[in-house]
């Protein structure tokens, strides 16, 4: 009697805590799954720069194009083509500029001949990163709390699911299709259990990761609020050559770096990342070089640096690495699985369809709570909270992927020299879901689903071929130098216009009536089975 | 590498499946087969193991470990759907990744 009464009670918490939150950890489940590909989405939001590719001597022509561009600047920072963006990416400071991550001037170059790119005015990627977890247009630490009680909240349901789950072993294969409510069941059973240690992992690092947002008094009382000084310690990161002013400026030609490149890739198997130089074309000139990635979660992917005199290029004093204690490799291993900045091609895929199969879990759940509550609404009639449920999955499971389609849609079509069209772009996105909440309170439940996922499938579909139209610069780039970064993009987005066309077929006229007749028969087979 | 870790988990897990009496008769009808159950189940949970080995020997323990969950899910996800869709194809799907684990170990690098 105990443990029904436990089962029962979990019931009740997994189905309304779902219900409450399932809307939001949707929209962040999917814009953190699109997140694993984020550098990736902000370039194939950069058009213009799809026909680079990497080139071998990509270091030394990008060293040139700085002694052109900059020749004066306190400190470059070039960030070399890698298997995520196939472009050179810079940035400089001037004297006495202060060196912060995203101030001076910056400039794209492309991979093979340094020359400059187009740059358009976007988010990109980024704003779906934002969104994952600070939402958008409220304050940060607001938007974090909600987050992170969502996250709990996830936490939550995944325990209770699994508590309350009748037959986890048994039924562990096992999807029974076209029985109504049985099948959602079914599929939001398989969704949940056969990808749980990602689900579990995923929530548990994004909690872990919220926390010290959260909950930092520990952290406060032990470093006397100066948070910034407990990151800095812990990640053992100073800024690269500290300026040291009053220094007289004693011009120097700069070292040849292609011998110092091939030095430093025959040491790192992931080649290098980024190259920096300090007081650039002087004698005081310092060349760090840094590793791309690195093999272990414990150091949270810290990678290797070297340190280089830039006139003469011998070797100077380089950062010894640091073995982390126990309680940073534990943070270290979860933030790092969240964050996935280590991650090679391969796994990042693996997590991105974690990430989708948790959106699908969530919206499953979702669609269960209705497809349950159909018999008795067909007997008692219509129920605004019920009417507000099926509206609101619309507008979210379908609207939210049409909402993105509409904002690569609108960064394809938006005037390059437009004013503030980063912010136009995000405008477009929540327009375009707005519209679809309307669209999903108008119309009949089944034909709105059937409209969304048309109008997504049509969105996605088009993409693709409207970038061909305007001059196929990925797929030249793919199929000419194997650099596959926007074209499989493009791929990706033709994949799910397919998932969305088998949805909208899925949900044709007449099945909807056909499934709300199934469910009381199918509740007679589980009763029939369960004594 | 990571084909091989992907397929042998796949291969672990329509090994399970084929363990449980439901799913044999999903895939085999009422013909009988050979493997005794508990047979299947130790060439399962073996796969499963050996379908860890590639990913912790090339990322290490840490990630390896990650990698070897995503691929035992996506694996997963496969089993099920052909348990659905296409049950009479298992024995052959299942030939054909055995067939590939071999010629991909054997492949010169």
């Amino acid at each position: 009697m105990n443990g029904l009464g436990l089962r029962q009670a979990n019931s009740w918490l997994h189905t309304w805590s779902g219900l409450l939150l399932g809307w939001l950890l949707y929209a962040i489940f999917v814009t953190g799954a699109l997140s694993f590909f984020r550098d990736e989405i902000s370039f194939w939001m950069q058009p213009d720069q799809h026909a680079s590719v990497a080139h071998a001597e990509a270091p030394q022509r990008a060293m040139d194009a700085m002694q052109a561009m900059a020749p004066d600047a306190s400190l470059w920072t070039i960030t070399l083509p890698g298997p995520r963006n196939p472009t050179t990416q810079v940035r400089w400071f001037e004297q006495g500029e202060r060196r912060s991550k995203f101030g001076g001037q910056s400039a794209v170059l492309d991979g093979t001949t340094a020359q400059a790119l187009p740059v358009r005015e976007s988010r990109g990627g980024d704003f779906l990163y934002r969104f994952h977890f600070e939402l958008y247009g409220m304050p940060r630490l607001v938007a974090r709390w909600i987050v992170g009680i969502a996250t709990m909240m996830m936490l939550a349901a995944i325990i209770s699911g699994v508590i309350m789950h009748k037959k986890i072993f048994v039924d562990f294969f096992t999807f029974r299709p076209r029985k109504g409510q049985r099948s959602w069941m079914d599929a939001h059973n398989a969704l949940a259990v056969l990808a749980l240690p990602f689900h579990l992992m995923i929530t548990y690092s994004g909690l872990l990761l919220l926390m010290f947002m959260l909950m930092p008094w520990g952290v406060d009382s032990a470093y006397q609020g100066d948070r910034q000084a407990f990151f800095s310690e812990r990640g053992n990161r100073k800024a690269a050559g500290e300026h040291m002013p009053g220094i007289e400026r004693t011009p120097a030609a700069p070292t040849a770096i292609a011998p110092l490149v091939r030095q430093a890739q025959a040491r790192w198997p992931g080649g290098i990342e980024q190259i920096t130089v300090t007081d650039p074309g002087t004698s005081q000139a310092v060349i760090e070089l840094r590793e791309r990635g690195a093999g272990s979660l414990l150091d949270r992917g810290r990678s290797e640096r070297l340190l280089l005199d830039g006139a003469t290029g011998a070797p100077l004093e380089s950062p010894a690495a640091v073995k982390p204690d126990a309680f940073s490799a534990i943070y270290n291993v979860f933030s790092s699985l969240h964050l996935l900045r280590f991650a090679d091609t391969w796994l990042r895929w693996l997590f991105f369809i974690g990430g989708i199969l948790g959106s699908a879990m969530i919206a499953t759940g979702m669609i269960l709570w209705v497809v349950k509550r159909l018999p008795q609404r067909r007997k008692q009639g219509s129920h605004l909270g019920h009417r507000l449920v099926e509206s609101l999955n619309v507008a979210s499971i379908a609207g939210l992927p049409v909402a993105i389609g509409a904002y690569f849609w609108a960064n394809r079509l938006l005037p390059v020299s437009m004013q503030a069209r980063a912010d136009s772009e995000i405008l477009v996105f929540f327009l375009a879901w707005t519209a679809c909440l309307l669209h999903a309170c108008l119309r009949p439940h089944a034909s709105a689903w059937r409209e969304q996922l048309g109008a997504l499938a049509l969105l996605l579909a088009l993409l693709p071929a409207y970038d061909l139209l305007q001059g196929a610069g990925a797929m030249a780039a793919a199929l000419t130098h194997g650099s596959w970064v926007a074209a499989a993009m493009d791929l990706t987005l033709l994949a799910f216009s397919a998932m969305a066309v088998a949805g909208a077929c899925f949900m044709k006229p007449g099945k909807a009536t056909r499934a709300a007749t199934q469910p009381s028969a199918s509740a007679k087979r589980i009763e029939g089975v369960a004594p | 590498m990571s084909w091989t870790s992907l397929l042998l988990a796949f291969c672990g897990l329509a090994l399970l499946a084929l363990s449980m009496e439901k799913h044999r008769e999903q895939v085999f009808g009422d013909r009988p087969t050979m493997a005794p159950p508990l047979a299947l189940t130790c060439a399962g949970w073996l796969l499963l193991g050996l379908a860890a080995m590639p990913p912790i020997s090339h990322h290490g323990a840490s990630i390896g470990l990650a990698v070897w969950t995503g691929e035992l899910s996506i694996a997963a996800i496969t089993v099920v759907l052909l348990h659905t869709y296409a049950p009479r194809w298992i024995p052959i799907v299942l030939a054909t990744a055995a067939a590939a684990v071999a010629a991909l170990a054997l492949m010169p690098f």
